[in-house]
């Protein structure tokens, strides 16, 4: 995935100027900023939000992810993850993946187990198939169900959105795992957070910094650095 | 909101029905008198009477017997979107499939057990003797003589009793229309009888005996007909009823709920509607009864109306409506509930709700709400919402690879889930 010369603007107000960057298959990268910088904004331009302006180029796979539409550049391999998914009232957790992949009946007992084991996976209770996706969930339950979402649509390219927020020290752990795991399959993660212990099991490649309006490519151990002594 | 107008339509149809008579006909007078009725009526009630309601039942092209073809979603479809449903009661295989067709039911077990004593007895038209018929036929009378919108009976001279009683077991019952799940016998005879291939009318009174248990399921799916019907359900003393009713894809479905509870019954009605109808349910509760009313209407390519009324004669009735609708296209959801409390039935729990999703930008709602209370020491609350499909909710299932009309709809369902 190729950024090239890519803005973003909101509310008139320009964000990030003429980014170039690559994010090469198999590696994770970890993106901080201060509050307010433009972080989630970035996770939902290159997801197509109608309300936030983008310019230049996002090629993946010689296309450029900016011409098409939201639920294309998810089928195209884009997933992000949500800071604050909405509660979906009277829809299964499992009846809106079985919508998003286009589960058939004889597919449906296989791909259920599945779906259970990745619940298991990040140990939310077994009965969450049938929940109604997020209604009354706890912070920390919605960011795991974020990642059995993820898990399911198995996309090529993650961005996860502050997903340590609600997460006690047993889901960041798991959370990384899942990370790991997909970087080890040579898939690609794009990391958003505040919070140092995530990274404490989290195997990454790069950093990036949000400064004056750009996104500054740094070392890990910069990001750690940063996420320890605060913004310069 | 004088309902009793709204049983109008009946009379057109009867005024109207002549030896010469045909649909086309009969459509085209029913709809202008129905605009020229509208006009007479004040602003708020126009919208109901000027509704697709009421121009879509005559509107419908209706298609032939003999012709399979399924207009819109297919069966398959049709049952996909019932599993849907988290029924409690497995009705795949009913204990006993009744069949209602040109204003008579048909049941598998009816001549075999009709001179028995049995928890399952269909009494006809023709068998018009003994005291129990003579019960029903004054029941019915009362019914007819006091009640608006007696359309059913006006349309059909006879009567079918369906009688329930199984003391300690349940029983679960299929009432169809559907010539899918019904005999090929059941086909026949909607071909051999053109007369009344189009209208299917009857009044059907089915009574669940004292202390019995049934789980009763109508399915009401034919595009070929414009269904009237009369309902009478009796619940006994210390009787339940749990009714699912279904139509789907039907060219129209009029029809007339009247279920009389007697003391300590318990009857829970769902609905699920997916075609065109303008319904009526009347429920007359005496004391110490649960009544559970809930509505789920999915109207893509038809419009409802709902009148609810649940009237407490007898202390501490507990009562629930909530009716939930999601609106396509240009249609129109109509919901008119009221809970009557006399001034006898201290004690009463009511609640009343109504949701409606608008879907689309040129879909409507109309909601009314009535509270007609005239007792003190009761609980009764109503609440009405129309909303539209909150934007960051479609764009989270388009972040995970959902259409924008797949979404709509995925959201849709999940609003109409009872």
């Amino acid at each position: 995935m190729k950024f090239e010369n890519f803005s973003i603007a909101i509310d008139n107000k320009r964000l990030i100027n003429d980014f170039n960057g690559d994010f090469a298959n198999g590696e994770t990268t970890v993106i901080v900023g201060p509050n307010g910088c433009g972080k989630s904004t970035f996770a939902h331009g290159v997801m197509g939000r109608n309300d936030i302006q983008v310019g230049g180029k996002l090629i993946l796979n010689e296309i450029n992810l900016l011409d098409l539409e939201t639920d294309q550049r998810a089928k195209a391999g884009v997933f992000v993850s949500w800071q604050t998914p909405p509660e979906l009232a009277g829809v299964t957790s499992f009846g809106l993946i079985r919508d998003v992949k286009k589960i058939t009946g004889s597919e449906m007992a296989k791909e259920l187990k599945t779906f259970k084991g990745f619940i298991s996976d990040v140990e939310l209770p077994s009965d969450w198939p049938n929940r109604q996706v997020n209604v009354g969930g706890s912070g920390g339950e919605r960011k795991r169900a974020e990642m059995v979402n993820l898990m399911s649509i198995d996309p090529r390219i993650a961005i996860l959105d502050e997903i340590d927020t609600g997460l006690d020290t047993n889901g960041l752990k798991l959370v990384s795992g899942i990370v790991n795991k997909r970087r080890s399959e040579g898939k690609i993660n794009l990391v958003i957070t505040h919070n140092k212990n995530l990274l404490d099991h989290m195997e990454f490649d790069n950093g990036y910094i949000f400064r004056s309006g750009t996104l500054l490519k740094v070392s890990p151990q910069e990001i750690k650095d940063t996420l320890t002594h605060g913004y310069k | 909101m004088d309902t009793n107008k709204l049983t109008t339509l009946g009379d057109l149809w009867e005024s109207h029905t002549s030896p010469n008579y045909n649909i086309d006909s009969t459509r085209t007078y029913v709809q202008q008198t129905a605009e020229q009725y509208a006009n007479d009526f004040e602003a708020s009630d126009k919208d109901l009477y000027a509704s697709a309601v009421f121009k879509n039942l005559w509107n419908k092209k209706v298609m032939y017997l003999g012709n399979k073809e399924v207009i819109g979603d297919t069966w398959g479809d049709i049952q996909y979107q019932s599993e849907l449903f988290d029924d409690s009661v497995d009705y795949t295989q009913p204990d006993y499939p009744i069949v209602f067709s040109n204003g008579g039911l048909e049941g598998e077990h009816k001549q075999r057990y009709r001179s028995f004593y049995s928890d399952y007895n269909i009494w006809t038209g023709e068998a018009k003797t003994g005291h129990v018929w003579q019960a029903y036929s004054s029941l019915l009378d009362t019914i007819q003589n006091n009640m608006p919108g007696i359309l059913a009976s006006r349309l059909s001279g006879s009567a079918q009793v369906l009688n329930i009683e199984c003391r300690g077991t349940k029983r679960n019952i299929l009432l169809t229309s559907d010539p899918y799940t019904s005999n090929e016998a059941t086909l026949n005879e909607y071909r051999g009888d053109t007369a009344d291939a189009i209208l299917d009318s009857g009044v059907y009174i089915v009574r669940i005996n004292k202390d019995s248990h049934a789980n009763i399921k109508e399915l009401h799916h034919n595009e070929k007909k414009l269904f009237c019907n009369q309902w009478i359900y009796v619940v006994d003393y210390g009787a339940t009823l749990y009714l699912d009713r279904e139509i789907h894809h039907t060219t129209g479905v009029i029809d007339n709920l009247q279920i009389i509870q007697y003391p300590g019954s318990t009857v829970k009605i769902n609905t699920h509607d997916r075609g065109n109808q303008w319904r009526n349910i009347d429920i007359q509760a005496y004391q110490d009864t649960t009544t559970i009313v809930n509505g789920s209407t999915l109207l893509k390519n038809s419009s409802s109306a709902n009148f609810i009324d649940v009237h407490h004669k007898g202390n501490n009735g507990n009562s629930s409506i909530k009716y939930k609708s999601a609106i396509y296209n240009s249609n129109v959801g109509n919901f008119i509930g009221q809970v009557k409390v006399d001034k006898r039935a201290v004690g009463t729990k009511s609640i009343m709700e109504n949701k409606n999703l608008l879907v689309d930008p040129e879909a409507r709602a109309m909601s009314k709400p009535i509270l007609n209370i005239n007792t003190k020491e009761i609980e009764c609350t109503h609440g009405c919402t129309t909303s539209k499909i909150p934007e960051d909710e479609l764009y989270y299932l388009e972040t995970l690879g959902l259409d924008k009309n797949s979404a709509k709809s995925l959201i849709a369902n999940g609003h109409i889930q009872i």
